[in-house]
């Protein structure tokens, strides 16, 4: 008796059409994402504040980037992404489901973390974005975090 | 005869392959490999994991001894003697009532999964176009809705379409990437640069804090969850015998280089801990990038991860929802509506009702902020429910070995009572470590206890003994032919 576990799938064509389109829009998004990213530039303040987050890096203990081109690179003079979304309900709730294991799919839980992977960002807010401090402060002191990284 | 059997379960996959000839659409093994992989492992916990340096390595290769490879080993033996995936096994080897079991918890699984996937695929988005958007509400449910309607609508051109789909995903935005972002970092250290992360032999084991170690690593094991999801599609194989468990083999070795090796690499270059947690690949991408002059790839390397996200949504919306229907159709469970497919073969009224669902928790995610701040919380209640299926599924295991040795298999697992003692072990702990308040709870532990508790009871428990209850003789159906997707 045949059933239902025991044919493969019907209708296997391969639908070139929908490969075509899907490759267009991302082909598009991609060349929307260069022309829209800008990336930041190498200016004396993003160097300046780069240079002043890693001493700020080195004082708390944690590791420091290779270089403050790096740096200035990734969060220029206004902290990137960490300084845009830091506050808001939205980027707070992204941030609590990230807290979460090793898991790359649908294993992804919540853990205890190590309050050393909150000190990086509240140095950056520190240093780039003050006025978002408290309520970066505020949100991270409401997690519960243990020494789980060896030092 | 099993039970199951004596309902009119589908006979053996060794048994029951059908001349080339009448069955000439097949997806290679291979593809078996990227659905897999896609359904696993992506780059997205790479910066997470980038935190404990070495100790990463031990962080994942202890899960994947004894989850992993029992779930993987136990998966290829049934995949390789029985067609059907999950619901099938389960139905055979303990009850098809234990059968809706599983497959409604895998199923049950996926649907807080797409909101959180989807989110991340709008943040990721974001992230080179104003990531200012990464905050913003109606963006969001955009995203969330928007991309999940057009996987549905990919999705329904057929299981061939997916697979390919997928495998693109994976080749674009995780393999390629990947590797990438892994030369890249040894090009770092070959220039004579300190590793950021310290990479000494007292580092290669993580700090030990009792309970808190333990949950990390006991967590862990749910990396690898969704090794067995694609079984279902094991009829779709031209040789599933020998094929599946080749596949599997090969599947264990990419998910596990794709979760290591990157996030290793990241703890060379970039101190993990200035990573924002919300945009922390495109950041340690960027900042890989920044070094070498190249920043002007961070775009496209978004749009490649986004790529691999996508693949990942297809391949566990051709999944889960499938077994769901085969186990519909064959004990009645499921009304007619639920059990109709498109020409292609595609179950997509469950796919479509599933979208209403997604649709309305990506609203309530985007713009209520009492939604949004406890959403980890459904993360937690489906993957606990997630962890009975694989308590069944490893009761299985032995249950088929015990009950039917000489079943033809194309595969045996060597040591299979061992690997499912180990695996069923290792579910029922992480299952019991996902009772303990993680650091976003700020309340007690008995709250919850009772908060995870009654999620459990209602979504893994609840909602199949209303199937149960519900279900009626006339929903039963024997599939034609042509319906056997």
């Amino acid at each position: 008796m045949s059933s239902v576990a025991d044919i493969p799938s019907p209708h296997h064509r391969h639908p070139t059409w929908l490969y075509v389109s899907i490759i267009v829009v991302l082909v598009a998004l991609a060349v929307w994402g260069v022309i829209a990213y800008r990336g930041h530039k190498q200016t004396q303040q993003a160097t300046a504040l780069a240079q002043q987050l890693q001493q700020s890096f080195e004082q708390a203990g944690l590791p420091v980037f290779a270089s403050t081109d790096q740096i200035s690179g990734v969060l220029g003079t206004d902290g990137g992404a960490v300084c845009t979304d830091s506050g808001k309900d939205l980027t707070d709730a992204f941030l609590k489901l990230q807290l979460s294991n090793g898991a790359g799919g649908p294993g992804q839980r919540p853990v205890l973390v190590d309050s050393e992977m909150l000190k990086g960002g509240l140095l950056i807010v520190q240093t780039y974005c003050p006025d978002k401090l408290q309520s970066y402060e505020d949100f991270v002191n409401k997690l519960k975090t243990k020494d789980v990284i060896k030092q | 005869m099993s039970e199951a059997a004596a309902a009119g379960a589908p006979p053996a996959v060794v048994e029951t392959s059908a001349p080339a000839a009448t069955r000439p659409n097949y997806i290679s093994w291979t593809a078996v490999v990227m659905l897999t992989v896609s359904s696993v492992a992506s780059l997205r916990a790479a910066p997470t994991m980038a935190v404990y340096g070495l100790a990463c390595v031990f962080l994942y290769l202890v899960p994947a001894i004894v989850f992993l490879l029992p779930t993987s080993l136990v998966s290829a033996e049934l995949a390789s003697g029985w067609s059907g995936g999950v619901y099938r096994w389960v139905s055979e080897g303990i009850s098809p009532r234990a059968g809706l079991f599983a497959i409604w918890n895998q199923f049950a699984m996926t649907i807080f999964y797409y909101p959180s996937l989807l989110a991340y695929v709008a943040s990721t988005l974001a992230y080179v176009i104003d990531p200012s958007l990464a905050s913003n509400g109606p963006y969001t449910a955009l995203v969330i809705i928007g991309v999940y309607w057009l996987g549905v609508l990919v999705s329904s051109r057929g299981m061939k379409a997916i697979a390919s789909l997928a495998s693109g995903g994976v080749w674009v935005g995780t393999l390629i990437p990947g590797t990438f972002l892994v030369v890249l970092c040894i090009i770092f250290l070959g220039q004579g640069n300190a590793s950021a992360a310290p990479m000494d032999a007292s580092h290669l084991l993580p700090a030990w804090t009792g309970i808190a170690s333990l949950v990390l690593i006991v967590n862990n094991f749910l990396s690898y969850s969704g090794m067995e999801m694609n079984a279902v599609h094991v009829s779709d194989l031209r040789n599933p015998g020998k094929e599946y468990p080749k596949a599997m083999f090969v599947a264990m070795g990419l998910v596990l280089a794709i979760f290591i090796l990157p996030a290793l690499a990241i703890s060379w270059v970039v101190p993990a801990q200035t990573l924002s947690l919300t945009a922390g690949v495109m950041q340690a991408f960027d900042s890989v990038y920044a070094h070498f002059g190249i920043q002007w790839l961070t775009p496209i390397t978004a749009i490649a991860i986004l790529c691999a996200s996508l693949g990942g949504m297809l391949a566990w919306l051709a999944g889960p929802s499938k077994g769901l229907l085969m186990i519909g159709k064959q004990e009645g469970y499921l009304p007619p509506y639920f059990q109709k497919l498109n020409p292609q073969g595609i179950q997509q009224n469950i796919l479509v009702a599933q979208g209403y669902v997604t649709s309305v928790i990506a609203l309530l995610y985007a713009f209520i902020p009492d939604v949004s701040s406890t959403y980890w919380i459904f993360s937690v209640i489906t993957t606990q429910t997630y962890l009975i299926m694989y308590v069944l599924l490893f009761i299985t295991g032995i249950q088929l070995r015990r009950k039917q040795p000489d079943h033809p298999r194309g595969y045996r697992a060597p040591w299979l009572w061992v690997l499912c003692i180990v695996g069923a072990v290792s579910s029922v702990l992480a299952f019991a470590i996902g009772f303990i308040p993680p650091s976003q709870f700020g309340g007690g532990g008995s709250a919850y206890l009772a908060i995870v508790g009654g999620g459990v009871l209602i979504v893994g428990i609840l909602i199949p003994i209303a199937l149960l209850v519900f279900r009626k003789p006339s929903w039963k159906t024997e599939p034609s032919a042509m319906e056997q997707a």
